[in-house]
């Protein structure tokens, strides 16, 4: 797949594009953030209904307000890990533009992540990182250096799972066109596994402990307990060693993908 | 490792500029399509009956460096599926194609370098953002210097009519100008292989023409070898060569000269009599007819005889026009004679 930091200049200037493009409608962005904040309020309800049925003040360690900081929390982690690749892949795929990208001396699935980067970056530092700061204005939690310097790998983790696992499933377009359908059971799957419903220690201890072997945990579950300080260091360890361990994974598989893809591309038309 | 290989020698080969720019060897191409029948009905759609089709069969042909050819051909002869073949993103079921000696699909990123492709609608500008923005970013792809591309991007804006045009956000233009922004944004880099395919549509004349001329000019100035594609045959009067296909088969490779030769002697001739038409004109086939006026299909060797220079040298006669039969008649004649073969 090449060195991603060849040509860094090539791939600058398609970071710059995309970003260009991102804040052309101005509206659909804010408007995306107020959707995907919103989608924390909904588990807020949810979550207050089921503490007051349950008469109780903690649920395996969690108390409500922290309950409600670890949604807000997963929502911020949500969307910094958030990618577009499968999008661009889709779209590109839809309207022929695959062609065109193919014919250019770039490598393509770079071009891709490059071009999903900027979106990261402007999610991140103005919706993921003023969301955190709010949460701790009114949930207390140590965010000391030593759990700042694990959450950032925790992060960096993440967003490699996170766009090798988009491009995977973008290259998918490749074979069905329109992946809309097949996105979104994958995107709720996930959201499940990686503990967006309920916390994953929440989950039958069986299911938990074989959680803890998959790429899902590191997505989500683990940077918001960690921030809350919730789970054993023995639980983050291995985590993060799975999450590493399926980058690598994922990795090879998806550079066995784009050869075997490249092969099937046809562009709609004559 | 192979690929590594094939892709320095390609580099070599480039370096040595061959001067066959495109060969086609041999090339079949097959694609599995379905049909969902003639039954009615909303489920009608997912009875798909599968098939194969030929896409391609057994093509093979060379362009040399510095020629424009022409490839004709009706919607679904092929055209788009060999320029893919050959620009190396799309893989032929047999047969092989070399661009500049080498291996298209193979050498695909060594010979994207070389290369510019106008894909018809399939855009390389962004929606929302002026064309030039697309034109920097090529500047960065092909590595082209600043010097270089303020130079050529002033030519070609200029050339062909974009000063108002490129800095207006691209939703908002013309597909003749889209067509034209696409086209800048694929020679910038002076490309020594150029493929148009179907570079004319929603263009009007005069654009037309400044296209037309900034090919001849970069034929001239660069040696750039073009190959357009179209189905419509006023855009070939460019071109020095056409390849004609159909049903993905060639059934003409030749000048454009050598194509109305190839059927025979056929001619029309139009007269204009002083007064009335005479009454017996049997030279041939009456195609318009008036008062004064008659247009016949015939043949040289009727336009040769003593009877018909008799007739023109007739005082009777006011006027008279010999021609041979335009191109797209020869072209519509080609597919039903050959096409059948």
């Amino acid at each position: 797949m090449g060195s991603p930091f060849r040509n860094w200049r090539v791939y600058l200037a398609f970071m710059s594009i995309n970003l260009k493009t991102a804040f052309t409608y101005k509206g659909n962005f804010i408007m995306s953030l107020v959707l995907r904040v919103g989608l924390g309020l909904l588990m807020v309800f949810v979550w207050t209904a089921v503490f007051l049925n349950a008469k109780t003040s903690t649920i395996r360690g969690f108390t409500l307000p922290q309950m409600y900081a670890y949604f807000f929390l997963l929502s911020a982690i949500g969307i910094t890990t958030m990618s577009s690749i499968r999008l661009i892949i889709q779209n590109d795929v839809q309207q022929g533009k695959i062609a065109t990208s193919l014919l250019k001396p770039i490598n393509y699935p770079l071009q891709t992540f490059y071009s999903s980067i900027p979106m990261t970056v402007v999610w991140s530092v103005f919706v993921s990182i003023p969301l955190v700061v709010l949460i701790s204005i009114f949930v207390h939690f140590n965010l000391s250096t030593s759990v700042l310097l694990l959450l950032i790998l925790e992060m960096a983790i993440a967003i490699s799972l996170a766009n090798i696992y988009d491009f995977l499933l973008g290259t998918l377009a490749i074979n069905f066109v329109n992946i809309w359908g097949i996105a979104g059971v994958f995107f709720w799957t996930t959201s499940i596994l990686e503990g967006g419903v309920m916390p994953l220690n929440l989950f039958p201890t069986i299911l938990n402990k074989i959680l803890m072997f998959t790429p899902f945990p590191i997505m989500g579950y683990t940077p918001a307990a960690t921030v809350l300080g919730t789970v054993s260091m023995n639980y983050i360890t291995t985590t993060i060693l799975a999450g590493l361990f399926w980058i690598a994974v994922l990795l090879v598989l998806s550079i066995f993908r784009w050869r075997s893809v490249v092969r099937k591309i046809t562009v709609v038309g004559g | 490792m192979t690929q590594y290989y094939n892709s320095i020698l390609g580099r070599i080969f480039m370096i040595r500029d061959s001067d066959t720019a495109i060969s086609v060897n041999g090339v079949s191409k097959k694609f599995k399509t379905y049909s969902t029948g003639s039954n009615k009905g909303f489920l009608a759609s997912l009875k798909r009956k599968y098939y194969w089709v030929d896409a391609l069969s057994d093509l093979s042909f060379s362009i040399k460096r510095g020629e424009i050819v022409a490839l004709l051909g009706k919607n679904g002869s092929g055209k788009s599926t060999l320029i893919k073949i050959i620009i190396g993103i799309l893989y032929p079921d047999s047969g092989s194609v070399d661009v500049f000696g080498v291996n298209s699909w193979e050498n695909r990123k060594s010979i994207a370098m070389e290369t510019g492709v106008v894909l018809g609608a399939h855009e390389q500008l962004y929606w929302d953002l002026p064309a030039i923005d697309a034109f920097d970013l090529m500047k960065y792809v092909y590595g082209i210097s600043d010097k270089d591309y303020k130079r050529r991007l002033k030519y070609f804006v200029e050339r062909l009519e974009l000063t108002d045009v490129y800095k207006r956000p691209v939703r908002t233009l013309s597909l003749g100008e889209r067509m034209k922004c696409n086209f800048v944004a694929s020679v910038l880099h002076l490309p020594k292989l150029v493929i148009l395919d179907e570079p004319t549509i929603g263009v009007d004349l005069s654009s037309k023409a400044a296209l037309r001329e900034t090919m001849l000019e970069m034929q001239k100035k660069y040696d750039t070898t073009f190959l357009l594609t179209t189905h419509i045959v006023e855009d070939i009067d460019v071109a020095e060569r056409i390849i004609v296909l159909d049903k993905g088969k060639m059934i003409y490779n030749g000048s454009t000269k050598g194509l109305t030769k190839l059927f025979g002697d056929k001619r029309y001739v139009e007269l204009r009599f002083r007064e009335k038409l005479p009454a017996a004109l049997e030279f041939g086939k009456s195609i318009e007819k008036g008062i004064d006026y008659i247009k016949i299909e015939t043949t040289t060797k009727t336009l040769k005889s003593k009877r018909f220079i008799s007739l023109i040298s007739d005082s009777d006669v006011i006027d008279y026009k010999v021609s041979e039969p335009d191109l797209k008649e020869v072209i519509l004649k080609l597919y039903k004679i050959r096409g059948k073969s």
